[in-house]
């Protein structure tokens, strides 16, 4: 029993080691590895980043995304539209 | 220490991210052609003899100016090296490093296709044909073939930006007339005198970049001289209109007094020594040096031409002012 219960005390450790150091995540030091398409993990979580980006790019690809976002919004407005439109007419008719 | 160096290198990365601002993405659509595109479009629309539906024909015309806006994007990318040597277009989004030439092309495929896919819901499928054409035509004929390898690029590239007003008419009309025909060819006659006028004045650039332009490939001379017959076909089709009653008194009075204008400005070219000088020293559109200044002037008033041209049709037609001229369609 007690060599039993020394081995699974021993395998609970080497499966707690293995856990850490085979996480595809990061190397042996905790910094990201090349697997990990070079995702940064910010206090354990990964960020979703594969670059830092300063304040502007930051700033200028939320402007992009914003306009992309209307753009969309007005092309399903404008098909909608349109569609009603045509209906309509094609009722009329 | 492994942390630090990826940091690095990512913040490295980070740099070559783009700061691009949606402003850069609309100046890619060239929006004074733009301007022009959806001018000489709705002259088509409205002095077409058909009634259209004001909001279709509104997102007809939106459509065509995202066409107009997709080829133009088209052709920044394409031509991204040869703009960041002409002193004109240096300034462009793609050569100042604003947008990358493969964001270029992605926003040029994917607003070409939008546009033709709205012209056809809105409009019909004739005018969203012609509109894919016209993209084809001006992104791959014109910018990719014949703009690096003939003196004649403007020429035949010139019917790209001749599509607008037959496409404005087929939105209201859904086929092609021969009224359709003749802005087709007013345009398309207008482009050599008007895009050779800035190319003599900026013939240094054209040449710095090896682009065949007219006054680069053949000369100065020769370039003046074909200005002044282009004109002079220009002039004398301009009043095709009135014979076949698409344009009245207001548009026969407009071509006359502007067609004259426009000669004597062609006439007054080929007696100068305009594009001899050789590049302006300034990149600006209208930048010239004192030997330049007829080809400047008849750049400017061929712009100020075409407009009145076509205002003088829409006028007529959309405000009542259509009266027909005493003895030819009257």
């Amino acid at each position: 029993m007690v060599p039993d219960n020394g081995s699974d005390t021993q395998n609970d450790t080497a499966t707690e080691v293995d856990t850490e150091t085979t996480d595809p995540a990061l190397d042996s030091s905790g910094a990201p590895t090349s697997e990990n398409f070079g995702f940064y993990h910010r206090e354990g979580q990964p960020s979703g980043e594969s670059v830092e980006l300063n304040e502007d790019q930051i700033a200028a690809r939320k402007k992009r995304n914003v306009a992309i976002a209307w753009s969309l919004v007005a092309f399903m407005v404008v098909i909608f539209l349109v569609t009603v439109a045509r209906l309509s007419q094609n009722v009329s008719s | 220490m492994n942390q630090t160096t990826n940091s690095s290198v990512h913040r490295a990365e980070g740099e070559a991210v783009s700061t691009a601002s949606p402003r850069d993405y609309f100046d890619l659509m060239k929006p004074r052609v733009m301007t022009l595109v959806v001018f000489t479009a709705f002259a088509g629309l409205i002095a077409a003899p058909t009634d259209v539906d004001p909001f279709l024909a509104l997102i007809s015309i939106i459509s065509l100016a995202i066409g107009a806006g997709a080829a133009g994007a088209l052709n920044m990318a394409y031509d991204a090296d040869i703009d960041a040597t002409m002193k004109r277009t240096q300034k462009r989004p793609v050569p100042r490093g604003a947008v990358s030439i493969s964001n270029a092309y992605g926003m040029g495929l994917v607003a070409s296709i939008l546009s033709v896919l709205m012209m056809a819901l809105a409009a019909n499928y004739l005018a969203a044909g012609l509109l894919a054409f016209s993209i084809f035509f001006y992104a791959v004929i014109y910018t990719m073939i014949l703009k690096r390898s003939t003196p004649q690029n403007i020429v035949i590239g010139g019917a790209a930006g001749a599509f607008p007003p037959m496409i404005g008419w087929v939105i209201a009309t859904g086929e092609i007339s021969l009224d359709a025909v003749i802005l087709f060819m007013i345009i398309f006659l207008w482009t050599p005198p008007h895009s050779w006028a800035l190319a003599l004045y900026k013939s240094g650039d054209y040449a710095a970049a090896n682009v065949p332009m007219m006054p680069v490939a053949k000369g100065a001379k020769s370039t003046r001289l074909q200005i002044l017959l282009y004109s002079i076909v220009l002039v004398i089709f301009a009043g095709a209109p009135v014979l076949t009653g698409l344009g009245g008194l207001v548009y026969a009075a407009t071509s006359l007094g502007g067609g004259a204008l426009f000669l004597l400005l062609a006439v007054r070219i080929y007696k100068s020594r305009a594009g001899e000088a050789g590049s302006a020293e300034e990149g600006a559109l209208y930048a010239v040096r004192a030997g330049d200044k007829a080809a400047r002037d008849l750049f400017a008033f061929s712009i100020g031409y075409l407009t009145v041209l076509f205002a003088a049709l829409i006028v007529e037609h959309a405000f009542g002012a259509y009266w027909a001229v005493p003895g030819v369609n009257g």
